[in-house]
């Protein structure tokens, strides 16, 4: 499991490769609020993520609803893999995938691009 | 954190995998029995269910079969025959062997699994798998016909502060529910506090859920098993019929589940705060007992020390606080002591396998019986106490009961006992291996003791000590090495690993009727009351629990007694011996002499002593392999001013006073005693 952070103009991307599990959820947490305090747009490439457990599902959800707050866009950058999403489906945060449009007064959703 | 848990998840699969054992071997008696089913399904499921929560996939996957099939057994579409039970029990091997080779210890052999699923498919009707297994549907993982009327069910699951931390995860329950039929869900999301304040090893969410299965609530409840105590679970039946797949609602729609769907009937879930206090009772690692039993024992011998020096300042407030520390140490002590003892059922109860296994190996019928399994000892008594009774038991299964055919023209029962008892007696608890067997052929092993020149051919010995001779290294009776026992190894490890442990083995036989072998073992092996006692000017320790009280001893007495070794203790002729005769301790003959009455093995004996200082805690220090064929000596300890006092081992010194006086004269008997310097 890794966690990056890279920042570019504009752009703050979190980069999340392996299990993101309880055992990384401080990290996560860090690194998120590092991304958040830049005050850019965030990007949460999960890619490379081999499996997300309710910690981490719980941190996005918490960063996406703090995002929609200060007004910053936060999504998902590059496609998701199959056992991503069926982890979220699983624990009932469908939403977190959907399209900001669909969300009304909740905070934007990670957007995903399939490619 | 995570492989703390996964050792925890280790430790309880391991002690999981006893109690199935058990189980099944009950179950192997009586086949019928819906309980011992239910509790063989429910172990199963725990060692899946907490192994797949792990990341213990292989384990999760293998057990998953096996549980299947107690799941048909429990809803009655299979039976536990003999086949099946064989199957699982070498099921429960192959797990153990899985968790073995997880835990970096050998390797499972995948081929073994693969057997026994073929084997299992072929008793279940279950065919081969040729692709990749489908999500199981709630009929087919439950056993119930597709056609079971389907229900609904709100579950509405909380989990607890410590639920991740404690290694859960609450994802894969959630699976598995999905597995058991249609499954409609809403998380509730309104408790995860802002970005900055989240814990991130808490779980802020909790799940309200409706499941639409054929499924029983207990089925439901088997999904918690191993997290029910730390969340707050609600699992009640929804009235009605269950909803058509086709009208579920999406997530949104169905939420929220939890007012939608009152409770109409009282909910069994069980809630966090209706369990009991979870701190009732905790898993600590053996190591860190060890040492605190250790420190305990640094700490008695400095109190030891403090009475000392506190004694020579003739100072009454240190006189007091050193007291008081005597006191505070002494409750220190016994409490540690008791922390380590464990009941020996545990113990026991890995036998039943054994006597299983070798019945159906050696086509005997053999039952095994237990007495006082509650009974506590040391854990590093306990330990060390799997290999001497395997061997007994062993011995036992193969030489000591005979054949059915064999036991019918005795006139004796088919079924064949084996009983294993444990007992406390003072200090020391006896434990006692006894079949009921064709007994010991005493000429056999005379005659096969002559041979290997053990004793010589005129040789007079007492039946016990005819007995004894089996333990001798390589000794052995049988005519023919078999798998089970026959060369001569079983008993000389039984007797190295009881005498390591400072205990000792009796053996009674009768022809026909069957053999006891008793092992006497001390409770604890690091720390005992002991009565310090001065023989000349050495100073030794005599273990508190044997002794029964303290007399004197006059000149008159030892005069009326003829020249017998024999104090009238209130009409009772007890046998004494001087400690300086037989220690070879220079010391002038007292006017009194106080002689401390012992309960030995041999019956009340006396030890007479030049003093009695007083008890005395005893931190037990091994004396190494220089001291170990000095049988009346069982360790040292070391005393307030730093010198050394040797603990005796009353029984041990009875013993061998009682045989040198009986045989007296036989002259080797003089030269094995200890000789200690003053």
């Amino acid at each position: 499991m890794a966690i990056r952070l890279d920042r570019a103009t504009g752009l703050s991307v979190i980069r999340l490769e392996g299990e993101i599990d309880i055992r990384c959820a401080a990290e996560l947490k860090q690194a998120l609020l590092d991304a958040m305090s830049c005050g850019t747009a965030v990007q949460v490439d999960l890619a490379t993520a081999a499996g997300v457990d309710i910690t981490a599902i719980q941190l996005l959800w918490a960063a996406q609803r703090e995002a929609g707050k200060r007004r910053l866009a936060f999504a998902a950058a590059g496609p998701m893999p199959g056992s991503i999403h069926e982890a979220v489906r699983d624990a009932g945060f469908e939403r977190l995938l959907a399209p900001a449009a669909n969300l009304e007064s909740e905070p934007p959703a990670i957007e995903i691009r399939n490619d | 954190m995570i492989d703390k848990f996964k050792q925890a998840f280790q430790e309880e699969a391991r002690e999981n995998l006893v109690q199935l054992e058990s189980v099944l071997l009950e179950l192997s008696q009586t086949p019928n029995d819906s309980e011992l089913v239910g509790k063989a399904f429910r172990g199963l499921h725990t060692i899946k269910g907490s192994g797949m929560m792990f990341g213990f996939d292989e384990v999760a996957a293998f057990t998953h079969h096996i549980e299947t099939a107690f799941d048909a057994v429990r809803s009655g579409r299979l039976s536990a025959t003999p086949d099946l039970v064989n199957l699982a029990l070498g099921a429960l091997d192959q797990i153990k062997a899985m968790l073995d080779q997880a835990a970096g210890r050998g390797a499972a052999d995948p081929k073994t699994a693969e057997e026994i699923l073929a084997k299992l498919r072929e008793l279940t009707g279950t065919p081969a798998p040729e692709q990749p297994a489908k999500p199981a549907t709630s009929g087919e993982r439950h056993g119930k016909p597709e056609t079971a009327p389907a229900k609904d069910w709100h579950i509405r699951l909380q989990p607890g502060a410590d639920l991740l931390r404690n290694g859960a995860n609450p994802l894969l329950l959630i699976r598995e529910l999905r597995q058991m039929g249609s499954l409609r869900l809403t998380a509730n999301t309104d408790a995860i506090p802002p970005l900055a304040e989240i814990d991130p090893d808490q779980c802020y969410v909790s799940w309200d859920m409706v499941l639409s299965t054929p499924a029983t609530g207990d089925e439901i409840r088997d999904t918690f098993i191993f997290v029910e105590d730390s969340c707050e679970l609600v699992i009640e039946p929804i009235a009605g019929p269950a909803t058509p797949p086709a009208e579920l609602a999406t997530v949104s729609e169905v939420a929220p589940v939890a007012q939608a769907a009152k409770p109409k009937y009282p909910p069994w879930g069980r809630r966090a705060s209706d369990t009991p206090d979870n701190a009732s009772s905790i898993r600590v690692p053996a190591a860190k007992l060890d040492q605190f039993v250790n420190l305990v024992g640094e700490l008695v011998t400095v109190q030891a020390r403090l009475g000392e020096i506190a004694a020579r300042c003739e100072d009454a407030d240190m006189a007091a606080v050193s007291e008081e520390v005597e006191r505070l140490t002494g409750a220190l002590r016994e409490s540690s002591m008791n922390i380590r003892m464990l009941p020996i059922r545990g113990t026991f109860e890995r036998f039943r396998r054994l006597v299983y296994d070798l019945a159906r190996d050696l086509r005997k019928n053999v039952e095994l019986t237990m007495e006082g399994a509650e009974t506590e000892l040391d854990k590093t008594v306990i330990e060390q106490l799997n290999d001497p009774l395997m061997h007994l038991i062993r011995n036992s299964m193969d030489h000591g009961i005979e054949a059915a055919e064999a036991r019918s023209a005795a006139g004796k029962p088919a079924k064949a006992s084996i009983h294993l008892s444990a007992r406390h007696s003072g200090a020391q608890v006896l434990i006692c291996v006894a079949d009921d067997g064709k007994g010991i052929d005493r000429e056999a092993v005379r005659t096969r003791a002559i041979e290997r020149g053990l004793i010589a051919p005129e040789a007079q010995l007492a039946e016990s000590e005819i007995f004894s001779l089996i333990l001798a290294p390589g000794f052995s009776t049988a005519k023919e090495v078999t798998d089970v026992s026959g060369r001569g190894v079983g008993m000389d490890v039984v007797h190295r690993n009881v005498e390591a442990l400072r205990g000792t083995i009796e053996i009674a036989s009768q022809p026909g009727q069957g053999t006891t072998v008793t092992l006497r073992l001390p409770l604890t092996l690091a720390i005992i009351d002991g009565l310090l006692v001065r023989v000349g000017k050495t100073r030794f320790i005599l273990p508190l629990a044997n002794t029964v009280e303290c007399v004197e001893l006059t000149r008159r007495d030892v005069e009326n007694a003829h020249g017998k070794r024999l104090a009238n203790i209130r009409g009772e002729m007890v046998p004494y011996v001087r400690l300086s005769e037989y220690l070879g301790i220079q010391a002038e003959r007292q006017e009194r002499e106080q002689v401390m009455i012992a309960e030995t093995e041999h019956g009340r004996f006396g030890f007479v002593v030049d003093q009695v200082l007083g008890d005395h805690q005893t931190v037990i220090k091994n004396l190494g392999r220089l001291y170990r064929n000095v049988h009346a000596v069982s360790g040292a300890t070391i005393l307030g001013d730093g010198t050394v006092a040797l603990i005796l081992d009353l029984h041990r010194l009875a013993q061998d006073v009682i045989r040198t006086t009986t045989v007296n004269k036989r002259s080797n008997a003089r030269s094995s005693r200890p000789k200690v310097v003053a």
